[in-house]
């Protein structure tokens, strides 16, 4: 009895062991593949594969946005033969290094791990390179790391539509669109900015064998990145590189815009900086004196700058005035060069001291006759103005595809109100309607309008995207298709090809304000001017532009289109505290007319 | 040094396989603690302090102990008691805290309370009947539910264990066994709804299916597996295991120091571990079988038994056998108390084949 329980013990120990050693055949010999796989994959590490970002081209292909290898100078700890103070004195008798870039060296240095590169010096030049590469036999555990970065052919000319990428930054991950792991750049401003979701593409990743320091062994599995949509810009690079120089030593701002389909041809900001610096990394100081620059080279003024329309104006107050019956076509008028309100001594002035004689409708244009237009004012109201001035889409944004366009602005009486808790005058009636006064638009805007009226009254969105394509799908490209931003039906529609030609004559007849950008050859060509007041001369006083400081000269202002009658480039010019915004803008219509209306583009 | 008539009672192969087992421990322990010295040192040292108990306690005969047994036990019980007085540490009330000193009482049970069965036994007589089961599975439960409700379900799994190897060989009448096993199923849901901690519930759920929180409560269950299966039958060499070096297996140098053997070792490793454990434990059976008295042959038998229950719930847990409950590897594991107690009770078996042939009456 007693001996037995002995015995069953004896075997129950056999039966335990045998039992574990069982399940470790299970463990150990039938599912060992699988268990060397899983251990295997514990140490498996993923690398985000980066994408290209996406190019931008101009609508001919040309490339205005690109990525180039940019060179780094990268030391190895794992790799280095000499010690590391050694190392880096000998570099430096070769290659300057700058003790912001040391002490940015040296703090990722005591961080890394022995295998991983640690950036020294990025943007390395030409030279730099050519001198790594003869002393790069001796320098073991030092070598260049080739990174994209981004590069702007156009430079200036293209800077403040394209905008630039920056580094990405902590607060990044805040916004709508967090960047993903391992994105390095991020566009800030312009299209770059506007269209990031497309440019960044998609990342993958690399599947890697690492030991248990983290160091990649071999790649596992390859996921590849997708690189980022090349846009295709409805820009013509060689028109924009043409006006950038035309506006240079100014500062101004052109717009040239399709009527049929809205595609802004160019879109230039003068004066403009390189946007290639910021790529690179620009140091504190000269981004400080880029924004403190009182001719605020960083300020996009076609899209952002408002300026009173002045006297361009007026082909719209003309209009309204036809459609609202208040006008004949051939109605007189004696302009002995200023108005008066009824019951009031105060005289508003024409430009001409002794103003423009009879003028009917046509000549008030082409002469720019402000007389004319106060008493049309005079007659209109507020209201009716306001109301067209609205119709035309001034007072508005124009929708295109660019952060941070301001609206325009059209005074009226709830504004004034609503604004400087002050009631309307009527004498401001007479002002606006000669553009002056409260009275905003920026160039897009206004391009935008003339485009309009080149289209006889349908307006097309301003865009800059004509159509973008992923490379990796083998799909077509995504078009933008043109939309329409605003129409406007008029009663009568000869009332367009009234005021057009008004505007041709401005051009064409000799008093015409216009006049000296007439060509006795070539296409036809409308045209209105303008003059902006920076400061207000009293009455019975002379604008005299030299007296006066550079500042507070009048800003110099113009609209065009080509050809007649079915314009296929509106274009707006502003020139600020200088004339000759007609005449750069008649130099675009030329050139434009020259290069491009006999090809087909 | 000791005299020749003192030398030859110690058991030869024992004490071969104590050693052997003992070394290839530390062997274990220096790789799964990455290869620190310090801890091993540590390690010796306890062994040192384990072996010198031990050899004190080998030399009483039996009957001081048989006398002394009752006294530990109750003793053991106050301890029992007295831990519900100090402040939970890690949500577990285990120790008496003197002043630096941590003392556990639940340990000192695992002595105490095998001594007393088989006192008990003894006293009672064999085959042990009737009311005398009773009591004696009274005298089992109490410290068994005291220790289990600290919570310490490891250990009060073991007292329970050893308590009932030693009734095993007082001659306990099987049907009592099928009849505790029928009443475990019937309290099982009891001991669901109403016994069970939350996290002790988690952990059979888990140990129902890792992967479903793998990196949760399943991880260190499936990372041991991964360890043990990846170490296929010659094992990755020693020091050279993966999964312990690369800081995925945790706790490898106590509770699961068995995957870092797996791992490195193999299954011809495991197997020359289980060849060991195997014969030390069959001889801790001779020894019970070739006792004088029925108090000798109830203590070495219980001990040898609950040292394979030792075994088989932590190879168990390790390999997903069984559920996680903190138990360590006998005589591998790093960990004072435990290893302290083990030595002790070999110390015991030791004392019990010197004095084999010694008769006394209780």
């Amino acid at each position: 009895m007693d001996k037995r329980r002995f015995v069953w013990a004896y075997a129950l120990v056999v039966a335990a062991m045998l039992l574990l050693l069982g399940r470790l055949v299970q463990l150990q010999v039938r599912d060992h593949a699988r268990y060397h796989t899983l251990s295997h994959k514990n140490h498996v590490r993923l690398q985000p594969d980066l994408p290209a970002r996406g190019l931008i081209l101009d609508r001919h292909g040309v490339v205005l946005a690109d990525n180039q290898p940019a060179y780094s100078l990268v030391l190895v700890r794992e790799n280095l033969s000499e010690p590391l103070e050694t190392m880096l004195l000998r570099i430096q008798q070769v290659i300057d290094l700058s003790p912001k870039q040391l002490e940015h060296f040296h703090q990722n240095w005591r961080k890394a791990r022995s295998f991983q590169h640690v950036v020294l010096k990025e943007h390395l030049t030409n030279e730099e390179r050519d001198r790594f590469a003869v002393h790069q036999f001796a320098w073991s555990g030092c070598t260049l790391e080739a990174r994209p970065s981004r590069m702007y052919p156009l430079g200036e000319a293209m800077a403040h539509v394209l905008g630039y990428v920056g580094k990405v930054n902590d607060e990044d991950a805040l916004s709508t669109l967090p960047p993903f792991p391992g994105q390095r750049w991020l566009g800030r401003t312009g299209l770059e900015r506007e269209y990031e979701h497309l440019l960044r593409g998609q990342p993958g990743y690399r599947a890697a064998e690492t030991d248990a320091h983290g160091r990649p062994l071999r790649i596992l599995e390859h996921v590849p990145a997708q690189s980022g949509a090349v846009l295709t810009l409805s820009i013509d690079a060689d028109l924009q590189r043409y006006a950038f120089e035309r506006l240079k030593g100014k500062k101004a701002a052109l717009v040239a815009i399709e009527p049929a389909t809205g595609d802004v041809l160019a879109m230039v900001s003068h004066p403009s900086f390189n946007p290639n610096a910021w790529v690179q990394g620009l140091d504190p100081q000269t981004y400080h004196t880029l924004q403190n620059d009182p001719e605020q080279p960083l300020f996009n003024r076609a899209l952002k700058g408002r300026y009173p329309p002045a006297s361009t104006l007026k082909p719209w107050v003309g209009l309204a005035a036809l459609e609202e019956g208040l006008l004949d076509p051939e109605a007189t008028l004696l302009d002995e060069g200023w108005f008066s309100l009824p019951g009031d001594t105060k005289r508003y002035r024409d430009w001409r001291p002794a103003g423009h004689g009879v003028v009917n409708l046509k000549r008030a244009i082409a002469e720019s006759c402000d007389v004319f237009f106060y008493h049309l004012a005079h007659t209109m109201g507020i209201a009716p103005i306001s109301r067209w001035m609205h119709a035309f889409h001034f007072g508005h944004t124009t929708g295109i595809d660019l952060p941070g366009e301001p609206s325009g602005l059209v005074p009226d009486p709830a504004w004034k109100r609503r604004v400087r808790h002050e009631a309307w005058y009527p004498g401001e009636t007479l002002i606006t309607a000669i553009g002056q006064g409260a009275f905003l638009s920026t160039p897009l805007q206004l391009a935008h309008a003339t485009a309009t009226m080149a289209h006889h009254g349908i307006g097309m969105t301003p865009r800059l995207v004509r159509s973008y394509r992923f490379n990796h799908s083998g799909d077509p490209p995504h078009e933008v298709l043109p939309s329409i931003q605003n129409t406007l039906g008029l009663k009568d529609l000869k009332h367009w090809n009234t005021i057009l030609e008004a505007m041709e004559a401005s051009i064409v007849w000799p008093q015409g304000t216009a006049h000296r950008i007439h060509r006795k050859e070539g296409p036809r060509v409308a045209g209105k001017t303008g003059t902006a007041q920076v400061f207000g001369i009293k009455e019975g006083e002379v604008y005299e532009a030299h007296k006066l400081a550079k500042h507070l000269r009048d800003h110099s202002l113009f609209i065009g289109m080509s050809p007649l009658p079915e314009p296929q480039i509106a274009v707006a010019v502003v020139v600020e505290n200088q004339r000759g915004s007609s005449v750069i803008a008649g130099d675009v219509l030329h050139w434009y007319q020259h290069n491009r209306m006999n090809n087909p583009s | 040094m000791m005299s020749s008539s003192l030398i030859k009672p110690w058991d030869r192969v024992l004490f071969v396989l104590l050693v052997a087992l003992l070394s290839f421990g530390l062997l274990v322990l220096y790789s799964a603690t990455q290869h620190d010295a310090q801890v091993v040192w540590r390690q010796t040292q306890r062994i040192v302090l384990g072996c010198l108990l031990g050899f004190l306690v080998a030399k009483q005969h039996p009957r001081t102990l048989y006398v002394a047994a009752p006294w530990l036990y109750g003793l053991g019980l106050l301890g029992l008691l007295c831990v519900f007085a100090f402040e939970p540490s890690k949500g577990a009330q285990r120790w008496i805290v003197l002043g630096s000193l941590r003392i556990q009482p639940s340990e000192w049970m695992k002595l105490a309370t095998p001594l007393m069965l088989a006192r008990f036994a003894h006293q009672a007589g064999y085959p042990l009947r009737g009311l005398h089961v009773v009591m004696a599975l009274l005298l089992l439960a109490v410290p068994s539910l005291a220790i289990a409700k600290q919570p310490d379900l490891g250990t009060a799994l073991l007292v329970l264990g050893s308590g009932l190897s030693v009734l095993y060989f007082a001659g306990v009448r099987l049907r009592w066994a099928c009849s505790g096993l029928v009443l475990l199923a019937i309290a099982c849901p009891l001991l669901w709804y109403f016994g069970l901690h939350d996290y002790q519930k988690d952990r059979i759920f888990t140990f129902l299916s890792p992967e479903s929180d793998p990196h949760g409560r399943g991880y260190h269950i499936i990372q041991s597996m991964i360890a043990i299966g990846s170490g296929g039958l010659w094992g990755k060499g020693w020091g050279l295991g993966t999964q312990v070096h690369l800081d995925f297996l945790p706790e490898p140098h106590t509770d699961f120091i068995f995957a870092v053997l797996a791992e490195e070792f193999g299954c011809v490793g495991a197997l020359v571990l289980f060849l060991g454990y195997g014969f030390l434990i069959a001889r801790g059976l001779h020894i019970g079988q070739h006792s004088s008295s029925l108090f000798g042959r109830c203590l070495a038998g219980g001990l040898s038994l609950s040292l394979l229950l030792y075994v088989v719930i932590n190879v168990g847990m390790v390999s997903g056998l069984v559920p996680v409950v903190g138990v360590p590897l006998p005589l591998v594991s790093y960990g004072g108390s435990a290893l302290i107690t083990l030595l002790i009770s070999m110390g015991l078996l030791f004392g019990l084949k010197r004095h084999q042939r010694s008769s006394w009456h209780g």
